[in-house]
């Protein structure tokens, strides 16, 4: 594991206020990671999002998320009840020392509370303010609910995905929130470099439904140009070159292996035909192929072509299912066969080129007597560097040094708000 | 006062396929003047790759080419010879605030343009590089496509169904989340320059932008030892949380309940039948250990209707609900449409098509989407209009095949 090399962080000198919830949390994550200060807001009572799982131990409780330690490293915490006028002073108050302000509560909440973006940026006009909702700000559907299930679903990539036997799945692991996350940060950090060069701050407003559009990779006008959309189509590969089985059983799991015709898959074909002669199980008719000519229009829509491609495929799947995800790596690597293990998360962690990189991060946990590792740097980069600083805040981490420090109140203040339950 | 972010920012895009071009297509949508570097000996796969305008191949008719490169401006170039790497060089050195490259890490050395080349005279260039496995490491050479590095990233075992083997993620999934990340990356980049007069090289790893979106799962096993799997569509929280059959071909919605609120909405806009009533859902555990018999009756109450009937049923009564939408769907969606999203642009042979739009609204720096240059076309902008080559000069550099295009 690399210790943490001293470069810079590239946003250091900036502050954000993070008023997100479990849609909205990747944005700060982002933006903390790569250096600024990032001030994550929660009810006194704790955030919502500390209920969701899996949890350290597998025992749910508020300070064992491991959900919340993903996606809030690199935050310090403070609690604070913005429903109440006082809580809505401090906000302001903290919003007057940032340059930042993401939220993802339903359009409009923040307005009725006095602290939406035209309230706070009528008397700080550089401020960025940055949304994260759902379906965005405006629109029919700015008021809908959406998750991660209903939004792949509503942005179209799902229907992409699974076996044509059954319904549409997502990725099992939610992802559609994460992404529109990194479009945030990186929307949030446009409109600061406008701010930079023209003092003017901005509504950055983020439709978590149009981020989950581009991930379909340009499927969307297949309708428009073909008259056809495209389909789910399980282990097989059918963006549009060809339809191969993509997903091959070998010795110890899975392999994806791209069986594409012409200039893209062709020197794949002869890479493969290589290994195959060597151990003597190249057919016949493979021999002296030129695979070039395998042009990919006529693969979609020939049928003998197809069949050329069914039968290729199964007799590369037979020879790929005696060898192990490993040789088949290895083998990929030196003879750049586009080929690569189906990993798990256990594969992840013990990856050679992820440990030479030094991508994990180990973040010291001392409530919980240990160390945690952490993916993973953003970037390697020469004068700076990207990735987990720290682990995410506990309940109230941070009031003392944001309340007291930061805005200048006392300590008896502070105590006073406890009491009140305003923190 | 400029209403484009990244107006007098210039960007040098050797990328190619998915990663570069998309990440470079960010600074085009607000205000960069963005070349795009290819080629018509090597050309750039994505220019003979479906969609096709009218579903005929093409080097100018690909609208995989052009959503990945809209707005910005074309020069090709023939690497193999001199002059070309020369002229690549002068954009880089005398011109560019940014250079984008996605090829294998040797391809830029081989050329004289790795950013170790270029910093030397230009010690303040950001310079991002982007390939599978990233600059460094053992396996740093390794060639793939976004398809391989979603594979090595873990995301085909944990698609699909418990009882099945793995399924494919629709395409080349890290393509679509490393852009995002290269470019906050490169604005962070662009800040950082302006406030210490520092450049950067970024070396973005596709492999590990992938891990980095799922974070969750690797904590769950470095923290409890559980490997992720494939689940189909459920949750450890949801209930019902599924995708339902609705009336029609391939029709479909899906569902997610994760509050007792939500389920006494939903059990109203089923009409509160008998079976909701029983004791056993009452609570959100309960019906969590009973998920299969409300999928069951969901499932027999959706088979009916129509997807689009079911998700503004359950909508209106707030619960979360959503069509499982088709590319024709979305273009028929009311709040995309609302947001403008599909930016349709005349282009110079393919005529109008759509390009997929803008994630995020700016208040006062709104972007636009430009359309995709043809192959080489902005030869005589680049040549003359930058580097103030003569007339002469730029014909004998087309004579001799140093600069290419395919202008139809």
């Amino acid at each position: 594991m690399a210790t943490t090399p001293q470069k810079d962080y590239l946003l250091t000198p900036y502050r954000v206020l993070d008023l997100t919830g479990e849609t909205g949390f990747m944005c700060g994550k982002v933006l903390g990671d790569l250096g600024a200060e990032v001030i994550l807001v929660e009810p006194p009572s704790g955030h919502p999002a500390r209920a969701i799982g899996p949890f350290y131990g597998d025992e749910p409780h508020p300070e064992k998320s491991l959900f919340w330690f993903a996606f809030n490293t690199s935050k310090k915490g403070i609690t604070l009840d913005l429903t109440q006028p006082e809580g809505q002073k401090l906000v302001r108050e903290l919003v007057r020392c940032s340059d930042i302000v993401v939220e993802s509560f339903a359009p409009g909440y923040l307005d009725a509370l006095g602290l939406g973006y035209r309230a706070l940026s009528a008397s700080k006009p550089d401020l960025i303010f940055t949304s994260i909702t759902p379906y965005g700000q405006t629109g029919p559907r700015k008021h809908w609910k959406g998750t991660d299930l209903t939004l792949q679903a509503r942005c179209g990539f799902q229907y992409l995905l699974g076996d044509p036997d059954r319904a549409p799945v997502r990725i099992s692991v939610p992802t559609i929130a994460v992404k529109a996350g990194v479009e945030a940060a990186n929307a949030t950090l446009f409109a600061l470099f406008h701010r930079n060069t023209t003092g003017e701050g901005q509504h950055v407003d983020v439709s978590i439904q149009a981020a989950g559009v581009w991930q379909m990779m340009n499927a969307t006008s297949f309708p428009i140009h073909h008259g056809t959309n495209q389909r789910r189509a399980g282990d097989r590969y059918n963006a549009g070159f060809g339809n191969a089985r993509a997903i091959l059983p070998c010795a110890d799991g899975y392999v994806t292996f791209f069986t594409a015709g012409g200039h893209m898959g062709a020197p794949t074909l002869y890479a493969i035909s290589r290994w195959m002669e060597s151990e003597g199980k190249l057919p016949e008719w493979m021999r002296g192929k030129k695979w070039e000519e395998w042009d990919l229009a006529r693969l979609a829509t020939d049928r003998k072509a197809q069949q050329e491609m069914d039968e290729l495929n199964e007799t590369i799947a037979t020879f790929l299912a005696t060898k192990t995800k490993w040789e088949i790596f290895e083998r990929a690597f030196t003879e750049r066969i586009l080929a690569a293990p189906v990993n798990n998360v256990q594969d992840l962690v013990a990856h050679p080129q992820l440990n030479a990189r030094g991508f994990f991060r180990l973040l010291a946990h001392p409530e919980l007597g240990t160390d945690i590792l952490y993916p993973g740097h953003w970037a390697l980069m020469n004068n700076a560097q990207a990735g987990p600083r720290f682990r995410a805040p506990r309940i109230g981490e941070h009031n003392e040094e944001v309340y007291g420090r930061l805005l200048g109140y006392p300590r008896a203040q502070l105590q006073e708000w406890r009491r009140r339950g305003l923190v | 006062m400029s209403r484009r972010v990244f107006a007098g920012i210039n960007v040098v895009d050797f990328g190619w396929i998915g990663v570069g071009p998309i990440t470079a297509r960010y600074f085009a949508d607000h205000g960069a003047t963005v070349i795009r570097i290819e080629s018509l000996t090597r050309f750039d796969g994505l220019r003979m790759a479906p969609p096709y305008k009218n579903a005929t191949p093409g080097l100018n008719n690909s609208q995989f080419f052009a959503n990945f490169n809209a707005g910005k401006l074309s020069l090709g170039l023939n690497m193999a010879t001199p002059e070309a790497r020369a002229i690549a060089r002068r954009l880089c050195v005398e011109w560019a605030h940014i250079v984008v490259e996605g090829f294998t890490p040797k391809q830029m050395r081989a050329w004289g343009l790795h950013y170790d080349d270029l910093a030397p005279a230009r010690p303040d260039l950001i310079m991002l590089s982007t390939c599978q496995l990233g600059q460094t490491g053992p396996y740093a050479m390794y060639a793939g496509y976004g398809n391989m590095a979603a594979s090595l990233a873990g995301y085909y075992t944990i698609t699909g169904w418990p009882d099945r083997g793995p399924c494919m993620v629709y395409g080349a999934y890290t393509d679509m989340l490393t852009p995002g990340v290269g470019a906050a990356l490169l604005a962070a980049a662009l800040d950082y320059r302006r406030r210490t007069g520092k450049g950067q090289w970024i070396d973005l790893s596709q492999f590990e932008t992938g891990v980095n979106h799922i974070p969750t799962a690797i904590l769950d096993y470095t923290v409890n030892g559980r490997i992720a799997n494939r689940r189909g569509n459920a949750d450890d929280r949801g209930c019902p949380h599924a995708v339902y059959r609705c009336r029609g071909d391939d029709r479909w919605v899906a569902i997610a309940v994760f509050t007792d609120e939500e389920w006494t909405g939903l059990v109203r806009a089923l009409g509160t039948p008998a079976w909701t009533q029983a004791e056993k859902f009452a609570t959100q555990a309960g019906r969590k250990a009973h998920e299969a018999e409300i999928d069951a009756h969901i499932a027999e109450w959706t088979k009916t209707q129509d997807a689009e009937q079911v998700e503004a049923i359950l909508q209106s009564v707030g619960v979360a609900a959503g069509v499982v939408a088709t590319q024709s769907d979305l273009h028929q969606d009311p709040q995309l449409q609302h947001r403008g999203f599909f930016a349709w642009r005349e282009h110079k042979v393919m005529g109008r098509s759509p390009y997929d739009g803008l994630m995020s609204h700016f208040s006062k720096t709104p972007g636009d989407v430009g359309p995709a240059p043809l192959l080489g076309e902005h030869y005589e902008a680049v040549l003359t209009g930058i580097l103030h080559l003569s007339d002469e000069a730029i014909a004998d550099l087309i004579a001799r095949g140093v600069v290419e295009m395919m202008l139809e």
